[in-house]
């Protein structure tokens, strides 16, 4: 059944891009069957494809019984993986990649360590670990930015 | 000197093996002068820049009222991909520029939205002397189409540093031997001639051009922009039009004929070739691809007048002549209001164009 | 005496360490998702300004050879292809290393690569000036031609989820709509006015989005499973055995013209080069079940087809001055910066210049290898790094990569879109290859499909064209519409079994 739910929402979303292709602009000149001919072209073929997807899926026992798998990245460890990941994308501008990489990985790895052992980080281990981490992240947006002038969001720091 | 560079490579290559393979920290050895600087110095030139976007105006009128000398590397963003028709003229002409400087000009791409990402970028940077974008003649045109957000008007002009000219070419064993035939054969058979351009480029403009002065209609396809010159080739289609830089070599190879230069004199080594002046042509003036160098809005005159002057004697320099012109560039020279009042003309030029194209 | 000199211009200390150093860059470049060739040989376009000819482009060559074969290593070892080029070596690359087999697998993937490098850098020598002429035959409606062949082939090869594979194709093609509209320029579509989403997705980015993270996220789910870790032979070079060789030689030889025809093909690519050239050598096989598995012939066949576009990609830039690819087009800049023009004036008037080029392309390929099959046991400890930091450590440079295309932090959150896409597509049996080939090809389709209308004034007149791209269109149409109808008459016979196919 899951599956047909998407391939329904799917059709929608396929809809709609066709209904916006109406508004879009046109070019005076332009003579090759403008901006709306080929999204219109794929979503009818789409469209198709996405009908006798159902019809196979609705004849078959086996099919609709079959899960589907989509609410499972948002569950335990991986939506908070997930999170993290938001996390560090949202704050990778206004506290710069260093700062912002450094707390994502020692956040992540202290958490991973624990899902995959099952017991927290030592100390000892940490205390290792943890500088190591802010020493490379840190040499790491040195040869980024200004050996290879790759533009990386500096945010705080500045060097 | 070339012992010198690979030492530096060397170093680079090693550098970058232990910053990706191992924790260990790299040799933090002076890697030559092809990097750029971070902003250290911002914190304190923004504080200025603010100051002296108050007196600026004051200064101005004053003539140069300081004397602006860089403290680090001036960098000019050129907003297209390294290594393209754009970036190689650019990159060119800034050695020469570094040639006369006090501090290293250098070329960073930063490419996107048909070179807008670099035009924003640098305009939100700070005034502070140290940061310039190429000026292409694109953004007249994107702007007049409704494209680009900004104008001339929101940046500072520097001056024009490099023009060239579009030329109409067809195939050497064409029936088309002067821009006449081509002319005559298209108004015999309104919209059945292919003239090939890359849609939203100058060269379209061109087509356009011919289009309404001798009251013709073309069948303008658009070709991709890497491989016009297969096309013509493949006698898929009759014309294109594109920059002489481009299509000399299959000039020279006796593949193509070229009708007619957009210029009022034909480059060196090609006196024969007709200009659109010599062929009774007017007001193509706004075809010209050319560049120029655009600065932030606020930015010190005193700065401004500094990058000015880098442009002059770069483009007075005969090596950097030579240069531009094997591949046939040429090298100019305008003050920065000079600048501004030949983009004012463009942009009004490329907005009347431009009423062809969007409903 | 003319190959003498040509020799002499190669072999030499100057040059033969810029290759070297190129190579080691380029790989280096290679293996980092995000980063890639054209990253590099932008960063030392400087450098080649103080540089001759011909030392500057033994730079630039050991680089690009170097960062197509780069892409290997991390295909195979963390299932993160960099480029589209080596999305298809994850297929059975990784599979193994699952298995084991890590540095098995790399010594087949570095061998394949030599093999189609060699295999087109003398197909290029032999044969540039007659296969440039290939590419002056190829217009608009070819390439559309060619293009949806090749996206109609990788879905009809992918027997049993046929309609998935078309599904996932589709809405890859939807999805590369995004942003402003070619050929026309004008009309900006499905950005809902976000300015951020003109310039489309960038490839890299739902690379990264459908292939890396959603894997990652997937092995979290199960972080705490025991695997025993894998050995890794302490040899000094890793060579495949004769006997593997021989049973992949057809395999590579297959690989190597389809990547070296793709890659005079300017637009097509790595990406579609060894999608195709792996889903033909799985049509081919006799035990087309094994692959997906870690199947050797499904590494010999990708990684041969996607270093053969190299020498393709050369045959269009140095005979007539089309770029064939990214790289390439840099590469023809660089050449630009030295006075001399890529083109038919190059290969004419400079025959000398031409060949050596091909020569450093040949020595490159050569020093790739070396360096390859030397480094792979070094390569290799990288999956012996706990999951607790190798996880975090790939989701901060799938973070650098994508920041590195245009510094854009709306990338980094169109992630998340891709990531939910890849995620339902693959967990829910749609494969994931027609998606990456139709957002490798979307646009080339699109804009060849009006380009040849504006040509033709009518779809109507581009099929009443004779041309190769009339013949690959209805090859295009009719290959999945005779299997459907062949499937519909098969299933009125043996109903149950057919059923099960499909489920695949």
């Amino acid at each position: 059944m899951g599956e047909i739910f998407f391939l329904i929402i799917l059709a929608a979303a396929g809809v709609g891009m066709f209904g916006m292709s109406f508004g879009f602009q046109v070019s005076r000149i332009d003579s090759s069957g403008g901006p709306a001919l080929f999204p219109r072209i794929v979503i009818i073929i789409l469209l198709l494809f996405i009908a006798i997807r159902i019809i196979m899926v609705s004849k078959s026992k086996e099919e609709l019984g079959k899960k589907f798998h989509f609410l499972e990245i948002f569950q335990g460890s991986r939506l908070i993986f997930l999170l993290m990941f938001l996390g560090y994308a949202v704050l990778m501008k206004p506290l710069g990649f260093v700062i912002s990489s450094s707390l994502f990985l020692i956040i992540a790895v202290t958490f991973l360590y624990k899902k995959q052992y099952g017991e927290r980080i030592t100390v000892k281990k940490g205390l290792i670990l943890y500088p190591v981490i802010l020493i490379s992240v840190a040499v790491l947006y040195y040869i980024f930015v200004n050996k290879l002038n790759v533009l990386l969001p500096g945010g705080i720091i500045n060097f | 000197m070339k012992k010198r560079f690979l030492g530096i490579l060397m170093a680079a290559v090693m550098c970058m093996a232990a910053g990706c393979g191992s924790k260990e920290a790299p040799a933090e050895e002076d890697l030559g002068t092809q990097t750029t600087e971070t902003e250290e110095a911002d914190a304190v030139q923004e504080e200025d820049a603010a100051q002296e976007e108050a007196g600026q105006e004051e200064e101005a009128e004053d003539g140069q009222a300081s004397v602006w000398v860089p403290e680090k590397e001036i960098t000019i963003v050129v907003p297209y991909e390294a290594g393209g028709n754009t970036d190689i003229p650019t990159r060119i002409f800034a050695q020469y520029m570094s040639k006369y400087s006090d501090k290293e000009v250098a070329i960073t791409n930063i490419v996107g939205a048909g070179g807008r990402t670099g035009v924003k970028e640098v305009m939100s940077a700070d005034p502070d002397g140290y940061t310039f974008v190429l000026q292409a003649s694109g953004f007249a045109m994107q702007s007049a189409l409704g494209v680009a957000d900004f104008t001339y008007e929101d940046l500072d002009e520097v001056g024009y540093f490099l023009d060239s000219s579009m030329a109409i070419v067809v195939r050497a064993d064409s029936s088309y031997e002067t821009l006449e035939d081509l002319i005559e054969a298209a108004k015999a058979a309104p919209g059945n001639i292919k003239m090939g351009s890359v849609s939203g480029t100058l060269p379209l403009f061109g087509s356009l051009y011919l289009e309404e002065k001798n009251g013709i209609t073309f069948n303008n396809v658009d070709l991709d922009g890497a491989a016009k010159a297969t096309e013509l080739l493949g006698s898929r289609i009759e014309t294109y039009i594109d920059g002489f830089g481009a299509v000399k070599q299959y000039i020279d190879s006796g593949d193509f004929r070229c009708l007619a230069i957009f210029s009022d004199t034909a480059p060196a080594g090609y006196e024969d070739i007709p200009t659109l002046g010599k062929l009774g042509y007017d007001g193509y003036g706004y075809l010209k691809q050319n560049f120029g160098i655009w600065a932030p809005k606020g930015t010190d005159p005193a700065a401004i007048a500094y990058v000015n002057n880098l442009l002059k004697q770069a483009a007075e320099d005969e090596e950097c002549i030579a240069a531009l012109e094997a591949i046939s560039y040429g090298a100019c020279y305008t003050t920065p209001e000079e600048h501004t009042a030949i983009l004012e003309e463009t942009y009004a030029a490329f907005v009347k164009a431009a009423e062809m194209i969007v409903q | 005496m003319d190959f003498l000199n040509i020799v002499a211009n190669v072999i030499n200390p100057q040059c033969i360490l810029l290759i070297v150093v190129g190579v080691v860059i380029g790989n280096v470049f290679g293996c980092i998702p995000g980063l890639n060739g054209p990253i590099a040989v932008a960063l030392v376009l400087p450098i080649t300004f103080t540089l001759d000819v011909i030392p500057s482009m033994a730079l630039i060559m050991g680089i690009y050879m170097g960062s197509i074969s780069g892409g290997l290593v991390s295909a195979i070892l963390l299932k993160i292809p960099g480029t589209a080029a080596s999305v298809a070596t994850t297929f059975d690359g990784y599979p193994m290393t699952q298995k084991g087999r890590a540095t098995d697998a790399l010594s087949y993937g570095a061998f394949a690569s030599v093999f189609g490098g060699l295999f087109s850098a003398i197909v290029l020598l032999l044969l540039a000036p007659v296969l440039s002429k290939m590419a002056i035959g190829f217009g608009p409606w070819e390439y559309f031609g060619t293009a949806v062949l090749a996206l109609s082939l990788v879905c009809s090869l992918l027997s049993g989820k046929r309609i998935k594979a078309f599904i996932a194709m589709l809405v890859g093609l939807l999805v590369k709509m995004v942003g402003m509209s070619p050929v026309d320029s004008v009309a900006i579509r499905y950005t809902f006015g976000n300015a951020m989403l003109e310039n489309g997705f960038d490839l890299v980015v739902i690379i990264i989005g459908i292939f890396a993270l959603p894997e990652i996220i997937h092995n979290i789910g199960k972080i705490n499973e025991k695997v025993t870790p894998a050995k890794i032979e302490k040899r000094i070079f890793f060579i495949p055995k004769l006997h593997e060789i021989k049973e992949n030689f057809l395999v590579m030889i297959q690989g190597s013209i389809i990547g070296t025809v793709i890659g005079i093909l300017p637009g097509m690519g790595g990406g579609a080069a060894s999608l195709i050239s792996y889903e033909q050598a799985k049509r081919t096989s006799k035990h087309p079940e094994k692959f997906g598995t870690g199947y050797e012939p499904g590494i010999f066949s990708c990684e041969s087809a996607n270093n053969a576009t190299s020498g393709g990609a050369l045959v269009p830039m140095l005979a007539l001055g089309v770029p064939g690819d990214t790289v390439t087009a840099i590469i023809m800049g660089a050449i630009a910066m030295q006075g001399i023009t890529a083109g038919p004036m190059l290969s004419m008037g400079q025959p000398e210049l031409f060949k050596t080029i091909i020569f450093i392309v040949f020595v490159a390929n050569i020093v790739m290898y070396l360096f390859q099959i030397s480094t792979i046991r070094f390569m290799a400890q990288i999956i012996k790094v706990p999951k607790y930091l190798l996880f975090p450590i790939i989701a901060v440079f799938c973070a650098i990569g994508v920041i590195s295309i245009r510094n854009s932090m709306f990338d980094l959150f169109s992630l998340f879109f891709f990531i939910v896409i890849g995620y339902v597509l693959d967990k829910n049996g749609y494969p994931l290859s027609p998606f990456i080939l139709a957002s490798v090809l979307g646009t080339s389709v699109e804009t060849n499909l009006r380009r040849s209308i504006m040509y033709y004034n009518s779809f109507g007149g581009c099929l009443k064209q004779i041309s190769i791209g009339t013949l690959f269109f209805a090859l295009a149409v009719g290959i999945p519409a005779i299997l459907a109808v062949l499937n519909l008459v098969r299933k009125k016979k043996v109903p149950v079994e057919e059923g099960r196919r499909e489920q695949g």
